[in-house]
């Protein structure tokens, strides 16, 4: 409900420019983008910093600007010391903003002054996107509609909604981020989760009206862009990870969230919950996967499978891609080097373990499978169904592995650029894989035969569908 | 400056704009009449004919339309005209990935070493150092990091933008402006699509800076305009002027701006450094600011040393100093020449000489004495790093010695250098294969031998093209290649016939550098090539190390930094004297003398106000503190606790006379010590003789080991002069014979006993394997393999009266052990002690032998164990061994590493830089003058050297000691009246030598 006062107040920011200046809206945006590089949770130079409210007061007078360093230093005359230094300063109405602020009494009307300000500022309202696109955006999201007909595609601050057998735009769902990492279907077709963000900066979990394309709810904004979103298998529990290494979980229904984890030290790339909804299952950057308890969050096991010195497939890999095998339990990891990695969460605990012989027990007595994907630069995504799991690599090719014996079943080739998104409706026996070229192609599971491609941007020349040869 | 325009020039001469997005930055250069250029390119009028064709932002040609024009540049009176040719304005001109957009990011920063460019990255984000791996950096800023970098709808959503403009926190800071040119090319480079390398794109050759030569930066002209232009393998060039990286060597003395413009500050000179894609140049340039007041008075010369740092001078405005006294140029002279203090005598006779050629023939006896090879050969066993740690078994003072008697003897250098480079053998026999013998790897011989010889610093080569320099990762390993055949084993330094070398990065097979060899040593061509006369570092570098030694600071320093960007101060002098080192043979000495002979050298430190702040052209001379070595021996010799140097031979004489006249002394006891031993043993039952042994002979197998006679075993006695055996005096007390693991064969050891009557032996023996034992040639004891366990073995004999010969063969089959041998029992009497002689066996084996019988060599052997026997002469002779000179830390090959030399900046020789001598001052060095160990125990006798003057002329000898010169009535008066009032005399000329060595004047070089 909060969420839904705080877009109206934006809209409404212009009527009420008079009244009384609000610091999570006004104020905190401007400090973090000019100040926060210098000022904040990486770097605290002249041991000042401003990313959250309780350290930034330290520098503030609550109603005296002139006697708030914070004001002062903005409006130094000296340009050597005046902030930001080495930069521009800060826009005169800006400046003004701050002084106000101060002026009214510097009040904090955020939810948590300890808490970073950047993952309380209210949801951004996004700009339009392009009529025409000028070039087509690389596809880093794609997601089959439950029935498998119409295709979700992650655009340039939009998604767009597409005929999978038709290559042709049914809608254009806007007002969204800038990118578009991780798209789900839900309620049968009638919303879609949506989460992206802009990297460095912004991050959006929220959910769409999948006709209208309204936002209905902004589950949460993160300090960078969301990489990963899963939903449970009763569809009423939603997790989302983002690259400010954040993992969080929802209640779908009323949009709370349950609970928060920071175990990973770079960026979060994928989510997956576990067939028994014990688990949640992360991947990163940081060339770990990780099992949280679904319910709790906390940590259960750190899987170190993508960091071997020992063994077979040694090598230090960031992991970008996680799917649960339908039957056994086991996950599936997928990132950088030669292999996927396909593990058991409550093994993988057993194994664990601080001995310092534990990468040799490791690599004897390991209960990992391996499966050689044969894919040079590494694999970004997975999606599994009955028996498969299909990967998409940096060197064009989608491929089919069987789950039991890692053997393949088909090579998808065709496309001539990284593949970075892959969707299966097993309902249509389709696959669909989205490149950094902007393309979309449409592949039969059963024969491997590409059945459709298209370039999923508004206005560009889709390509002549081919249907069956 | 009054001189008068003569012409003026412009660059380029032609003008080629073939691209929407080509430019180029014109240059102005003015002649005038005295040969000095200056820019003109702010002040000259440019005027283009065509304004459709062609345009001007400021001095930069921007083209218009297609079409020719001229350009008419006017200054003055003097004009030029530059035809200029615009094309293909329609035609696109997409940004080239390697050549802009990574020229772009090294120009901004952003793939620094410190930042993007560290071999991790930062913060997630990889770049290769300065863009030297254009594929690596394609895959991180386009596709890589899940594309988040680059956004080619929306370029300004772009990370790579938006983080260095800071418009997201970028822990880097502010890299970009929105306005400037990096900014857009940035931009548009994204908005064509974000492209990495293309196939077909041209390759850049190389890159032309203008101008090319040396400028001199004269008041109030100071500034100059740089051009840089790229070449392709497509005959294309392209102005990269805004693309280019800048740096200067000296901030003071110039700086420079991000579009070329190079600005003079301070007087000196600085080396402008401009860096494209992986081409470095350097443009000299020397700035003269305005020096109201000066002027040039044509200074005293005395050799062509002088007239070329006074050319120096006078172009930059910079007053040479006068010559200092015969004091100070006597002490400075024989400090950098032999490391001492000169002595009392020496200054008293050189003050006294009225002669005119005084100095030079100071100057000349000097390097002819040892004291100066010594200390030469100290500075050079620095760079060499010769520690006996390393070198042992008294290969470092092998080395250290031939190095001495290289430097004493004046060979050429580049036969030294050679000698070194090729040697090849045992370096325990060729002396300088104990270079190879310190450096244990082909990577640290790379390093040594270039930074020694070649004066670089080629470590960074060898993970990445070296940033600051020409030097690449094919030069690292093509060196590498060069010593990479060497075989260390321990201590023998032999060429492998095979051992390539291959470039980490590329696995190419490196040829080595100076030219494949036609034999198997590489070595050969390189060091031909490093020292032929015609080579650009090697004489160049030793020139400046001798002219460091002399003057306080190289011509180019630090000594071991030669490249394009680090200019010597002075150009033509460094040039000079490589040039004459060069032709005149390599002659070092040669190099020592011209220099201490010049008028410069013999500068005073005096400074003036026109020469106070000059700090490189040598103008004056430099105050230094004395090396930690200087330090230690002049205090030692004012404070009177070694001889002085001159004493040094006296002393050495002195002993040696005494030495030779106690071994007469005790040899005229010799027969009469003999008889007497003789007569003791032949009451004993029996005595043994010394143990030698023979071997290994390697076998095939444990039975031929034991059974194949290797030697004549059943010889009644053996020639021990004949074969190799050696005696074993160690084995006596514990009788060990040790085997090598692994080896499988057989050891002999040989023994006399003497027995006095017939009487059984009984000897005990433990051996892991097996044993066969003769006596007077009769085998006793045969056992191929012990078997007990332990393997303990007990064999008897029946000696006969007089001398026995036993023999044993110990075969080893292959583990490592220790064979001992023992008499347990004679005359069936049990032993309690193994031996019952007090002398050792092999003494006691010649003693057996009646007189006539004894060789030379074993007489030699009695007289000289007979003369071991006297306490006295033993002690003369350690006294002679350890060398007065060793007292001298300048005069040894490595001092002692002692707490006082340290703190003055001793190096450890762990490294071939000349800066592991550190020079800095620090609180130590105060700690130890005033109140340090070492200086306290030397003072604590200093009285005894003075007490018996007069307190005159303890005051006069104090002050010639310490400071070579008299000292003043002020100072004489003064130091008396100290002396007089003091209760005890003896503790103040303790204080008066204390205070002495805590001056200035004493600690520093003058």
């Amino acid at each position: 409900m909060r969420k839904f006062v705080v877009t109206v107040a934006l809209l409404t920011g212009l009527v009420q420019a008079q009244a009384a200046i609000s610091f999570m809206h006004d104020v905190a945006p401007v400090l973090l983008q000019r100040c926060e590089g210098c000022h904040g949770s990486k770097k605290s130079k002249g041991d000042y910093r401003i990313h959250t409210f309780e350290f930034l007061s330290e520098a503030v007078t609550p109603g005296k600007p002139h006697e708030s360093y914070l004001y002062t230093m903005l409006v130094d005359d000296d340009p050597d010391s005046r902030m930001p230094q080495k930069d521009d300063s800060l826009a005169p109405s800006d400046i003004e903003l701050v002084r106000q602020w101060i002026a009214e009494g510097a009040k904090f009307d955020g939810s948590d002054p300890k808490m970073p300000l950047r993952s309380q500022l209210p949801p951004r309202e996004h700009p339009q996107s392009p009529e025409l696109y000028r070039v087509p955006v690389p596809v880093t999201a794609l997601a089959f509609s439950p029935d498998g007909k119409s295709l979700a595609v992650g655009g340039h601050h939009e998604v767009t909604v597409w005929g999978a057998e038709s290559g042709k735009l049914i809608r254009r769902l806007k007002n969204l981020p800038l990118r578009i990492q991780t798209l789900k279907w839900h309620a049968g077709g009638g919303r879609l989760i949506v989460g992206g963000g802009s990297p460095g900066e912004y991050g959006e979990l929220a959910l769409v009206d999948a006709l209208s394309g309204e936002r209905l709810r902004v589950y949460d904004t993160f300090e960078d862009i969301v990489l990963g979103m899963a939903l449970n298998q009763e569809g009423d529990r939603l997790t989302a990870s983002s690259a400010d290494r954040r993992v969080r979980a929802y209640d779908l229904a009323s949009g709370k969230r349950c609970w928060e984890s920071s175990v990973h030290s770079d960026w979060v790339t994928s989510v997956a919950f576990s067939t028994d909804n014990r688990f949640v299952v992360t991947t990163s950057r940081d060339q770990t996967a990780k099992v949280l308890d679904a319910e709790t969050g906390e940590l259960f096991t750190t899987y170190n499978g993508h960091r071997r010195q020992f063994g077979e497939f040694t090598g230090r890999f960031k992991v970008f891609a996680s799917v649960f095998e339908p039957i056994s339990g086991s996950v599936m990891t997928a990132g950088e080097g030669k292999a996927i990695r396909v593990w058991n969460p409550v093994k993988a605990e057993e194994e664990s373990g601080t001995a310092s012989d534990m990468e040799k027990r490791f690599s004897k007595a390991g209960h990992t499978r391996y499966i050689e994907h044969g894919l040079g630069l590494g694999v970004f995504a997975m999606c599994a169904s009955k028996n498969l799991v299909y990967t998409a690599g940096a060197d064009g090719v989608a491929k089919a592995f069987n789950f039991e014996d890692g053997k393949v079943l088909h090579e998808f080739k065709g496309h001539l650029d990284w593949i970075y998104s892959i969707d299966c409706s097993p309902k249509t026996s389709r696959l669909a894989t989205g490149s950094y070229s902007g393309e979309i192609r449409l592949w039969d599971t059963d024969t491997g035969e590409v059945v459709n491609s298209f370039i999923a941007a508004p206005g560009h020349v889709v390509k002549q569908a081919i249907l069956n040869n | 400056m009054a001189s008068k325009l003569e012409r003026i020039e412009v660059f380029p001469t032609e003008l080629n704009l073939a691209s929407k997005r080509s430019k180029a930055q014109l240059v102005i250069t003015g002649w005038l009449e005295n040969g000095e250029a200056r820019d003109l390119t702010r002040l000259a009028k440019i005027v283009i004919a065509d304004k459709k064709v062609a345009d001007l932002n400021r001095s930069i040609v921007i083209p218009i339309g297609d079409g020719e024009t001229d350009i008419l540049i006017r200054v003055g009176e003097h004009s030029v005209k530059l035809p200029v040719r615009v094309s293909r304005q329609s035609a696109t001109d997409p940004i080239r990935f390697t050549t802009e957009t990574l020229a772009t990011l090294t120009k901004q920063g952003c793939n620094a070493g410190s930042c993007h460019g560290s071999p991790h990255g930062k913060a997630g984000f990889s770049l290769s150092l300065f863009g030297f791996d254009a594929a690596h950096d394609e895959l991180s800023l386009i596709r890589g990091g899940l594309n988040r970098r680059v956004n080619v709808l929306a370029p300004d959503e772009s990370l790579m933008l938006k983080k260095p403009l800071l418009k997201v926190p970028h822990v880097g800071g502010k890299k970009l402006v929105q306005n400037d040119s990096a900014y857009h090319l940035l931009r548009q480079w994204i908005f064509e699509g974000a492209r990495g390398v293309i196939k077909n794109e041209p390759k850049f050759v190389k890159i032309v800076v203008y101008p090319k030569q040396e400028r001199v930066l004269r008041a109030p002209h100071l500034h100059q305009q740089l051009s840089v232009q790229a070449y392709f393998d497509n005959d294309t060039v392209r102005d990269v002027t805004d693309l280019a990286t800048y740096q200067t060597s000296k901030r003071q003395v110039a700086t420079v701006e991000s579009n070329g413009l190079v600005l003079g500050r301070e007087r000196g000179s600085a080396a402008i450094m401009v860096r494209y894609l992986e081409s470095l140049e350097s443009v000299y340039f020397t700035v003269v600011p305005e020096s109201e007041g000066f002027a040039w008075l044509p200074p005293q010369e005395n050799n062509g040393i002088d007239r070329l740092v006074n050319d120096r001078l006078k172009l930059l405005q910079i007053e040479p100093a006068l010559t200092c006294s015969d004091s100070v140029f006597l002490r400075r002279v024989h400090l950098d020449l032999t490391g001492l203090l000169p002595p009392t005598v020496l200054v008293r006779a050189f003050l006294s000489n009225d002669s005119c050629n005084k100095r030079t023939k100071l100057i000349n006896d000097l390097l002819n004495s040892r004291e100066f090879a010594r200390f030469q050969a100290l500075q050079m066993a620095d760079l060499l790093r010769i520690t006996p740690e390393v070198l042992t078994d008294g290969r470092a003072t092998f080395f250290a010695k031939w190095i001495e008697e290289a430097i004493h003897t004046n060979q050429p250098f580049d036969k030294i250098t050679r000698q070194i480079l090729t040697a090849s053998g045992d370096s325990k026999e060729v002396a300088p294969a104990n270079y190879y013998a310190s450096l244990n790897k082909t990577e640290n011989t790379v390093e040594s031998t270039v930074q020694i010889f070649m004066g670089a610093r080629i470590q960074c080569a060898k993970c990445h093209n070296h940033p600051f320099e020409n030097w690449t990762q094919d030069d690292y390993y093509s060196i590498g290649a060069v010593f990479n055949r060497i075989n260390r084993d321990k201590g023998m330094i032999l060429m492998n016939d095979s051992g390539e070398m291959t470039h980490p990065r590329t696995g190419k097979v490196m040829d080595p550098w100076g030219g494949k060899a036609d034999s198997a040593d590489p070595r050969l061509k390189f060091a031909e090539w490093l020292t032929a006369a015609d080579n650009p570092w090697f004489a160049r570098v030793m020139v400046n190390r001798i002219w460091s030694r002399l003057m306080g600071r190289g011509i180019v320093e630090p000594v071991d930094d030669f490249r394009s960007s680090n200019p010597p101060s002075n150009v033509p002098l460094l040039n000079e004297l490589a040039n004459s080192f060069a032709t005149n043979g390599f002659n070092c000495k040669q190099v020592y003398r011209e220099i201490c002979n010049s008028q410069v050298y013999q500068r005073t430190t005096q400074a003036t106000e026109f020469n106070a702040e000059d700090n490189e052209n040598f103008s004056h001379a430099r105050v230094r503190l004395l090396t930690a070595e200087q330090l230690h021996d002049a205090i030692g010799y004012v404070t009177g606790s070694v001889q002085p140097a001159g004493e040094m031979f006296r002393v050495k004489a002195e002993l040696e006379s005494k030495e030779r006249e106690r071994t007469v002394k005790i040899d005229t006891n010799q027969s009469t010590w003999e008889e007497s031993q003789t007569k003791r043993l032949s009451k004993l039952d029996f005595y043994l003789g010394g143990q030698w042994s023979l071997g290994f002979y390697k076998a095939k197998d444990q039975k031929e080991a034991h059974e194949k006679a290797f030697i004549e075993e059943t010889a009644f006695h053996m020639d021990l002069a004949k074969q190799d055996w050696q005696l074993q005096p160690d084995w006596e007390q514990s009788r060990k014979v040790n085997f090598p693991e692994n080896e499988i064969g057989a050891r002999y050891i040989y023994q006399t006993i003497w027995s006095r009557v017939n009487a059984k032996v009984k000897f005990h023996f433990v051996a892991d394997d097996g044993v066969r034992a003769w006596h007077n040639g009769r085998l006793f004891y045969d056992q191929i393999q012990i078997l007990e366990d332990p393997k303990t073995q007990y064999a008897e004999t029946e000696l006969s009266s007089g001398l026995n010969y036993i023999l044993f063969k110990v075969n080893n089959k292959g583990g490592a052990f220790h064979f001992t041998v023992s008499i347990v029992e004679f005359d069936g009497k049990a032993l309690e002690s193994a031996s019952n002689s007090t002398l050792p066996g092999h003494i006691t084996g010649i003693l057996a032998k009646p007189v006539q019988k004894r060789s030379t060599d074993q007489q030699n052997a009695l007289r000289n164990y007979h003369q071991s026997l006297d306490d006295e002469l033993v002690e003369l002779r350690h006294e002679l061994a350890l060398d007065v000179r060793l007292q001298y830390a300048t005069q040894r090959p490595w001092p002692e590493q002692t707490d006082f030399l340290k703190a003055f900046g001793q190096p450890k020789r762990t490294s071939p830089c000349a800066c592991e001598r550190s020079s800095e001052p620090t609180l130590e060095q105060a700690l130890q003058l005033l109140n340090g160990r070492q200086v306290y125990d030397k003072l604590t006798d200093s009285n005894k050297q003075y007490a018996s003057l007069t307190d005159h002329t303890l005051v006069e000898a104090l002050y010639l000691a310490a400071f070579s010169r008299y000292p003043s009535d002020l100072e004489t008066g003064k130091a008396r009246e100290y002396i007089e009032h003091s209760e005890n005399r003896d503790d103040a000329i303790r204080d008066l030598v204390w205070a002495l060595i805590n001056t200035q004047e004493f600690m520093f070089q003058h």
